[in-house]
């Protein structure tokens, strides 16, 4: 009795000793094999990845979902791991394991350690290679099954069981290749199965067996595991896809041809290329023209800051700001970036193109608006200064051959953010051409193009307005008056309102009028090229467009002179600042006297506007034509005297005429 | 001697057009610069000057490129009113451009208020025999049908890429302008500048 109580307590004591080593064993073993069913889980993973993008993945859930009625093991992962992003890869690849789990359970409960564990290690490698080869389609399973029979074959101690195990683990990736076939995006990213992938899955089950053979055998729980690897595998996506970015190109339907695949994959590797490059020089370019050319003409002790500010206007730094952000983005996008950081989540380079512009477009209207509408007035600008500094023209040629500028002359750097946002349509077009029809970028590609071809309208209707405006205007560059008065013009429009204000108040004085007076023969100046008549006539015709045009832009394109006669103009200011501040200095060289004068008319012309702004507008651009400013003063003279101010009319042209014809050799290309 | 005779010779402002990524750029480059370039984007230059003995007569070309604006169709009158000769490019491979000439061609008389006006019409990239969508019957119909009116209307087909026809363009362009000059544009520019003063 006492024996046995002391055998029962020795028992007890053995017991209590070694419990917490039995744990501490079975929880290493636990651990090991989690560990090793992680890397497993990991491989087939990495597999998948390298076919399928997460995009299309993604895209495709829902149908996946819903095909993957058939594959029953699907239905016992809980609901919200099918939420996730890459729930589709990740659960296949869950399954894969999960179906391996009790095959292997129930071998390593009725064996002893050593054959079982090559057999599992033989049905797990079967396991992998099959859920690796599930996007292939059920061909490819088939046949990584016989590879993976291969191998088990090479062991010695292979049984019956392991070889049931395999094809018990085959059969569920079968299904769920079959499953996919049902899904087109997923077949067309698995259809660039490529020869070298296979060799990669050999490789990998070479190193699953090597791995497994030091592997314990222990029980486990299931549920717990693949909750582990389904944490797991979301906080390595990441790796795996910087581990395999090179082969994300294979996105191309089954029907191409290989050869041609290869092809069409290459040239939209280029045009992707392509637009981050083009971005980055444009960048660049928009640095050199801020940075290079602004500072040093900033320097420059001899240009006036008004010029400064007309050829650098303030829209640069910050399209350089948007467009260096864009660069950032488009780097960071799939179809680039060779090292890419880890925790971001990805995108396609059209979507981020396709966001860019959905983040962005009012800002770029605005800006690109901006800018294109003061472009000519910079151009003529920079004509001026170089028909008139010698300094200016050194100094640029000396800019000119620094390595930055690559030999283009500032006018070259002006125009490249006009170019820009169509060359964006051209690219799009290039990349969408080369998308498969059923590549999930093909929508983003057209969202872009849509979005950018209702920016760039948008911008063209408001160059149209300031172009009728310039040319109601008369045209011509050639006049350096003319220009400066433009010139003038544009400045004073980035300059303060309340200035402006100011400006137009007091503009009375003797300073305005000997303004009118200098400015008024040149501003009769036309192009060279342009006769007169057909000035006239084109002119008529912007007219006619004008009437055409909607309020908003009627009322840009009246030329002031006579868009209610210069008695009115201040009224006009009062009605609003905003007609008022597109108004042009010109107009404030009409003197003040002469609005004090009439103030009876004015009032008159003020309540006219404030009436009918259309009516006004529609007249007055009836009487924008010939020659413009000339004909309306003619008009407006005729009143007093006609035939003095027809005489005084064709004294000016003259006038112009023998001005033009002196500059007209030194005269470069139009304003564009 | 060449430099006086080039610097007495009046420029002929030439203006070339087309809808987007049809080779203006490239065609343009390879007349002034004997150069093509693979890669898109390759120059931010607006004009380029060349001169050339076109049927012993000395020639200075003003090559107003207008790549890059396409989009901007209320620019185009502003370039176009600069322009004495015009080449309008489509590429033999869209369909899209060569749909655009017609209309760009009717601009042209708009904007210049004539009838007829030196136009060449250039089919680009035919060295891209493969992707060929438009035939040269095709566009020659087109051609001639502006001929009715037109007579200073021709087409001719170039690749820039293997420098076919590219001078030839150009050159069958100055010719152009010279029998248009010599015939009835000059004349009605004169009578509109008597009819004014």
């Amino acid at each position: 009795m006492a024996d046995n109580c002391c055998g029962e307590s020795k028992l007890d004591f053995l017991a209590m000793i070694s419990w917490p080593f039995l744990l501490l064993l079975k929880l290493t073993a636990l651990l090991l094999l989690t560990v090793d069913q992680l890397i497993d889980c990991l491989r087939a993973f990495f597999i998948e990845q390298a076919r399928i993008e997460p995009a299309t993945l993604s895209n495709c859930v829902g149908k996946l979902n819903f095909e993957s009625g058939n594959c029953t093991s699907r239905h016992e992962l809980e609901p919200s791991h099918r939420k996730e992003a890459f729930s589709p890869t990740v659960i296949r690849a869950a399954d894969g394991v999960k179906t391996s789990v009790p095959g292997r359970c129930s071998s390593a409960a009725a064996n002893d350690p050593p054959e079982p564990r090559l057999r599992t290690a033989c049905g797990r490698s079967a396991t992998a290679a099959m859920s690796a080869g599930a996007g292939d389609g059920a061909e490819s399973a088939r046949r990584s099954l016989t590879l993976s029979l291969a191998l088990a074959e090479q062991f010695a101690h292979v049984d019956s069981s392991s070889e049931e195990e395999a094809e018990e683990t085959a059969a569920m990736p079968v299904s769920n290749g079959a499953c996919e076939q049902g899904c087109p995006a997923v077949v067309a990213g698995a259809a660039d199965q490529l020869e070298d992938q296979h060799q990669h899955q050999h490789q990998h089950q070479h190193q699953n067996q090597h791995q497994h053979q030091n592997q314990h055998q222990h029980q486990n729980q299931h549920q717990n595991q693949h909750q582990n690897q389904h944490q797991h595998q979301q906080s390595e996506i990441h790796q795996c896809r910087s581990w395999d970015s090179g082969t994300q190109q294979h996105q191309l339907a089954r029907r191409v041809a290989p050869h041609e695949r290869l092809i069409i994959e290459n040239q939209r590797r280029k045009v992707c290329e392509e637009i981050v490059e083009t971005e980055r020089k444009y960048c660049f370019c928009l640095w050199t023209l801020i940075d290079l050319i602004g500072g040093s003409l900033r320097a420059a002790a001899f240009i006036s800051t008004r010029d400064l500010c007309l050829i650098f206007p303030n829209t640069l730094p910050r399209l350089y700001d948007i467009h260096a952000a864009f660069l950032g983005s488009l780097e960071e996008s799939d179809d680039c970036s060779v090292q890419r950081q880890p925790p971001l989540p990805q995108c396609s380079l059209a979507q981020a193109v396709q966001q860019f512009l959905q983040r962005h477009e009012r800002r770029l209207l605005q800006l690109y608006r901006s800018y294109v509408a003061q472009f000519g007035a910079a151009m003529r600008c920079v004509r001026r200064l170089r028909r008139r500094s010698r300094k200016f023209r050194d100094l640029l040629l000396s800019l000119q051959r620094h390595p930055d500028c690559e030999g283009l002359e500032l006018t070259a750097f002006l125009l490249t953010p006009v170019q820009r946002l169509p060359r964006y349509l051209l690219l799009l077009r290039q990349l969408a051409d080369r998308t498969d029809p059923r590549h999930p970028d093909l929508g983003h590609l057209t969202r872009a193009t849509d979005r950018l071809r209702g920016l760039l309208d948008q911008l063209n209707c408001s160059i149209q307005g300031a172009l009728a405006e310039a040319t109601a205007w008369p045209a011509g560059d050639s006049s350096a008056a003319t220009a400066a008065a433009v010139d003038e013009e544009a400045a004073a429009s980035f300059g303060d309102r309340q200035q402006q204000q100011q400006h137009f108040l007091l503009g009375a004085g003797q300073s305005s009028r000997q303004r009118r007076r200098s400015t008024q023969p040149e501003a009769l100046a036309h192009h060279p090229w342009d006769s007169p008549r057909h000035l006239k006539r084109s002119q008529r015709r912007v007219a006619g467009q004008q009437a055409e045009q909607p309020e908003q832009q009627r009322c840009r394109s009246v030329p002031p002179e006579e868009a209610s006669g210069s008695r009115s103009r201040m009224v006009v200011f009062e009605i609003s600042p905003e007609t008022a501040r597109r108004l042009r200095p010109g107009d404030r060289s009409r003197s003040a006297g002469d609005v004090i004068a009439s103030g009876g008319s004015a009032i008159q012309g003020g309540s006219l506007h404030q009436a009918a702004p259309g009516a006004v507008a529609t007249s007055s651009t009836g009487a924008a034509s010939p020659a413009t400013a000339l004909s309306g003063r003619g008009g407006r003279r005729r009143k007093s005297s006609p035939r003095t101010a027809v005489k005084e009319t064709f004294r000016k042209m003259f006038l112009s005429r023998r001005k033009v014809s002196d500059s007209r050799l030194d005269s470069s290309w139009g304003d564009l | 001697m060449s430099k006086s005779v080039s610097k007495s010779v009046k420029p002929i402002k030439i203006v070339v057009i087309g809808s987007g990524g049809v080779g203006k750029s490239a065609l343009t480059l390879q007349f002034s610069k004997s150069k093509f370039f693979l890669d898109y984007d390759p120059t931010i230059e607006d004009s380029f000057s060349k001169s050339c003995y076109i049927d012993n007569e000395m020639a200075r070309l003003d090559i107003l490129d207008t790549a890059g604006q396409e989009e901007f169709t209320s620019m185009r009158e502003q370039y176009m009113r600069l322009g004495q000769a015009f080449l309008v490019v489509f590429s033999v491979t869209d369909r899209k451009g060569f749909e655009e000439v017609d209309s760009l061609i009717q601009l042209i008389y708009r904007v210049k208020d004539r009838e007829a006006f030196p136009i060449m019409v250039a089919g680009n990239k035919i060295d891209l025999q493969n992707d060929r969508c438009i035939d040269q019957s095709l566009a020659q119909e087109l051609v001639q049908r502006h001929q009715e009116f037109n007579p200073y209307c021709a087409y001719i087909e170039t690749s820039a890429k293997t420098r076919l026809n590219v001078d030839l363009v150009f050159h069958d362009l100055v010719r152009l302008l010279r029998l248009y000059n010599a015939k009835g544009g000059s004349k009605q520019a004169k009578k509109s500048k008597c009819s004014l003063l």
